[in-house]
């Protein structure tokens, strides 16, 4: 025990011993002090004794001595008084002559005059004055000699008890305080099991007691803490525990206190802060997250906290530099006693969940949409079909009217009139069918530059004078596969769109030009897919869009225009045909800065541009052929037979598919060409076509239609060797058409 | 005329008036017989009798020679008796009566038959003592093969007696009044005598205007034999 004692450099012993001194020092020195004041201040009684003394027995002498002026008994006298303790002086004057003196005079030493008084003659007479002188440096100078005297003993004796005390409590007490600490020091918490022993014998001192308490307290702590321990043992199981399952639940957890700080969090919370989990403790919001967020958190927190209520909250944050969705529950942490300390937040990410609903909204908005066309196309396949049918029949029978009068007669402009109404009400469901990607169409490799280039006359047709139409072609521009006839409609109307923007003179400008994207691309609210474009910009600097209209001008029946200046169909059109050519649409506009319609179609690889242009012939087409006429609609079938017999044809006329089987069966050889209604009852035009090639494999067929509903037809696109008349029909259109197919091998 | 006699006579009664009724203090150191406490030694007499002419009272005192100067030179005293001429060169307030009042005879004792003196000098050889304060040895025996001063008398004559001095210095009547008194015998004085001086009285200087009459008192006194008578009556008593 010895060897691991360890001494303090500022032991209690050293200390006692020190302050044992100064006190002992500073006491000896208050009372050397007093002891010499009292002593200056006996000498100095002694003094006044004396001169008392030398008053009280020589006096009388010295004045009988004096007044019978008897010097040589005054001198023993006077000499006599230099005896008595400190008198350095005395002499006798007498009118300030000295009588006799002895000794040496010295200014500032203690003086005493007695004046020496004789009764003579009834008189009372002045021999002269005693002067006695005692030396007060004298004293002084003993009393410092003494002091010192007294003063070196009185230190030396404390010097010498104080280091007895020192030794004796060296002995007593500190050695074994030294070894205690030593025992002490030599253990730690687990190996607290030893007693204290000292060596000394038992006296039941204080160190005694001390040791006595100490060992019980020992025993205590000991069984405290094994309590503790296992207390402590069973603790952190549970936390492990707890930990365990913190760390297992796949969400972000965190607990803050009341001031936002962060009192814990789990792994995975401390990943996506990207920091380790103890450094995020102690932190707080706006550590960790930008103000403005850091400021929502903590305002969120107040709340819950002021609410004590469970609040679960969705909210955007930055993760990265990426904006992310967590979905956070709040609750507040209470202790023990109910009191609210702090806030527990459990978080997921539901950025990915978000992003599926983002996609529901958009796929609903799709399906929403597709829904609609599919509703519009139904309705416009259904109404087509008959409509167009009617229309064929108004037309057709107007244009044959129009023969039976000279073209001055009056009645011919009216004829003319049912016409053009007839055609514009064909074009209106042309429309709805665009809209509805429904419209039978035979998609051509097209120069885009070459198509437009011939539709300019026309476009500009279109526009009033005040309004210029710029034309920017690109060069080398990729060949595109569509239907001359869609693109024609899709210029038109985003033409006659723009024309409608403008007001006082303006600008429209259609551009072409190449773009590819090699990853998905997203300009304005339109996603591309990676891929290689041929791009027709068509823009103007009219009056421009707000957002609410913008994000509407593609539903059918949408207008801004005035009631009856538009069908609310030019724009849903554009959108159904690019829609049905696989293409793309972006629009930008804002009010008074014009807009820009931006249409992407996808390039066509094969090099063999086709004509875009389309020539009317100037005589109408005859022929002596027989042609086989099939149309469930009997006044339609009616005038076809009219037109066609007046275009020079043998026609036979059937209303049903299978009639027409029969007649191919019996007269089977005459006839050269089939013309079939598409939608018929029992069997539809392209199984009565098919039915008939296996009875006639040479029999060529035209399909006539207001509404093919795929079935010559996929996705509206025309089957390959598919010969197609869309209803309403003109009678030259019918007789150029009909001569077409006759004339093809 | 008449008036102007009353001033005179007024002014004369109070003039004589304020002499008379004065009584001057005179001090003596001399003992019997030229001195007693009652004023019955010859010098005493003669004092008295020589203010009493003037129409002044005395009252003698005694008191130690020098304190006897001190108090006449300080003016407390108004004047003293008998001393050598010359004591007011000291004391600047005295005034001697230039008329002496007696001798003083400085005589040298033994014991020693054999001891011849002649002079001051010649008691250079011998052992001498005398009084302490008598002015006239202390300026004369200054040598002397030792010399002791003595406080009275009677340690003079024990010095002498018990054989300690050879010669003791002391003024010759006195000493043979008092070896007689003490009936001491074996001491003899020396011839010659040392010295013989005529001896005077003094006063303080406030009392200068008495001089004359003094003076004439005194040999008054001498002429008429009233000196003469008072030295035989008081001799005569000697013991």
């Amino acid at each position: 025990m010895l060897n691991n004692e360890k001494r303090t450099q500022n032991s209690i012993g050293k200390r006692l011993f020190k302050l044992i001194l100064i006190v002992s020092f500073c006491l000896t020195l208050l009372f050397t002090f007093i002891q010499a004041w009292m002593d200056y201040h006996s000498k100095m009684e002694s003094i006044s004794h004396s001169m008392e003394q030398i008053e009280r027995i020589h006096v009388e002498m010295i004045k009988t001595s004096l007044w019978s002026a008897d010097k040589e008994q005054l001198r023993p006298i006077v000499e006599g008084m230099l005896n008595f303790p400190y008198v350095n002086y005395a002499g006798i004057i007498d009118q300030d002559n000295i009588v006799i003196n002895a000794g040496v005079k010295r200014n500032g030493e203690i003086h005493q005059e007695i004046k020496l008084a004789y009764d003579y003659n009834g008189k009372n007479i002045i021999l002269g004055t005693l002067i006695i002188q005692a030396d007060k440096s004298k004293i002084l100078s003993e009393v410092f000699k003494n002091i010192t005297i007294m003063f070196l003993f009185q230190a030396g004796t404390i010097f010498i008890a104080a280091f007895m005390v020192f030794l004796l409590f060296e002995r007593l007490v500190t050695r074994h305080l030294v070894a205690a600490a030593a025992h002490l020091t030599s253990r730690n918490i687990d190996s607290i099991d030893a007693s204290l022993h000292l060596h000394k014998r038992n006296r039941h001192d204080e160190i005694d007691i001390l040791l006595e308490a100490y060992n019980d307290m020992i025993e205590k702590l000991i069984k405290i803490y094994r309590d503790q321990e296992e207390t402590l043992q069973e603790l952190h199981q549970s936390e492990e525990r707890f930990r365990v399952l913190v760390e297992s639940i796949p969400q972000k957890i965190f607990a803050k206190d009341k001031a936002s700080v962060y009192l814990s969090c789990n792994k995975l919370f401390a990943e996506e802060m990207g920091i380790n989990p103890r450094e995020i403790v102690g932190k707080d919001d706006f550590m960790l997250f930008p103000v403005e967020l850091a400021e929502k958190y903590r305002a969120d927190d107040q709340r819950i906290m002021a609410a004590d209520q469970t609040e679960t909250i969705e909210e955007t944050y930055l993760l990265k530099g990426e904006e992310r969705w967590a979905r956070t529950t709040k609750t507040p942490l209470k202790s023990a006693n109910n009191e609210i300390y702090g806030i527990l937040g459990i978080y997921d990410d539901i950025t990915e969940q978000k992003r599926k609903e983002q996609e529901k909204v958009v796929l609903q908005a799709q399906l929403s949409q597709s829904q609609k066309m599919e509703a519009v196309g139904r309705l416009a396949g259904g109404v087509a079909h008959d409509f167009n049918n009617m229309l064929s029949i108004i037309i057709g029978h107007a244009e044959l009217a129009m023969d039976k009068f000279p073209p001055e007669d009056p009645m011919v402009g009216d004829l003319h009139e049912i016409v053009k109404a007839g055609k514009r009400s064909a074009e209106l469901t042309r429309q709805l069918l665009a809209f509805a990607r429904k419209q039978t169409i035979v998609p051509k490799i097209l120069d885009l530059n070459d198509t437009i280039e011939s539709m300019l006359k026309m476009l500009r047709r279109l526009i009033s004078e005040d309004i210029v139409l710029f034309w920017k072609p690109a060069s080398n521009l990729w060949p595109v596969k569509m239907d001359p006839t869609q693109l024609d409609q899709l210029l038109a109307n985003l033409v006659i769109n723009a024309r409608d923007a403008i007001k006082d003179g303006g600008r429209v400008t259609i551009e072409t030009d190449n773009r590819g994207f090699e990853e998905p691309y997203r300009e304005g609210n339109t996603g591309l897919f990676p891929g290689e474009y041929v791009v027709l910009t068509v823009s103007d600097n009219g009056s421009g869009m707000d957002k609410e209209t913008l994000e509407n001008i593609f539903e059918p029946f949408f207008t801004t225009k005035e009631l009856g200046k538009g069908t609310g169909l030019g724009l849903a059109t554009v959108y159904g045909i690019v829609k049905q050519n696989d293409g793309f649409i972006n629009v930008t506009s804002e009010p008074g800065q014009g807009s820009t319609f931006t249409i992407y179609i996808p390039r066509c690889r094969s090099t063999e541009v086709e004509s875009g242009k389309r020539t009317v012939p100037a005589v109408i087409p005859t022929g002596s052929e027989t042609v086989l006429l099939v149309e469930d609609e009997k006044c339609l079938l009616e005038l076809g037979k009219t037109m066609l017999e007046r275009l020079g044809y043998t026609v036979l006329i059937t209303g049903s598919p299978d009639e027409a089987i029969r007649l191919a069966k019996t007269r089977g050889s005459e006839i050269h060409l089939l013309l079939t209604d598409v939608v018929m009852p029992g069997m539809n035009g392209r199984e009565l076509a098919n039915q008939l090639r296996t009875i006639h494999p040479r029999l060529k067929s035209l399909f006539m239609s207001g509404y093919s509903a795929d079935v010559i037809a996929h996705h509206g696109v025309l089957d390959e060797d598919v010969h197609f008349i869309q209803k309403p029909f003109s009678r030259q259109g019918l007789a150029v058409k009909v001569r077409d197919v006759l004339d093809q091998a | 005329m008449k008036r102007f006699i009353f001033c005179l006579l007024f002014l004369g009664f109070f003039n004589c008036t304020g002499i008379c009724g004065e009584t001057l203090v005179l001090s003596t150191d001399d003992v019997y017989p030229r001195s007693t406490p009652e004023g019955t030694g010859f010098e005493d007499l003669i004092v008295k009798e020589a203010f009493q002419r003037i129409g002044i009272s005395i009252k003698i005192v005694s008191l130690p020679a020098e304190r006897g100067v001190i108090n006449v030179n300080q003016g407390i005293d108004d004047g003293l008796f008998v001393k050598i001429a010359g004591v007011e060169e000291r004391y600047p307030n005295l005034i001697m009566v230039p008329e002496k009042i007696c001798d003083y005879d400085f005589a040298a004792f033994t014991k020693n038959p054999s001891i011849q003196i002649n002079g001051w000098e010649s008691l250079k050889p011998y052992h001498v003592a005398y009084l302490r304060g008598w002015k006239m040895y202390e300026t004369n025996i200054k040598a002397a093969r030792s010399i002791i001063t003595v406080k009275d008398d009677d340690a003079l004559i024990e010095l002498l007696t018990h054989g300690r001095v050879d010669i003791i210095a002391y003024e010759l009547l006195e000493m043979k009044v008092r070896v007689k008194k003490m009936k001491l015998t074996g001491i003899i004085a020396l011839q010659p005598l040392l010295a013989k001086k005529d001896m005077f009285c003094y006063l303080h200087r406030k009392h200068a205007n008495l001089l004359p009459g003094l003076v004439q008192s005194l040999k008054d006194m001498k002429a008429d034999g009233t000196h003469q008578r008072i030295m035989t009556n008081v001799m005569e008593k000697l013991e």
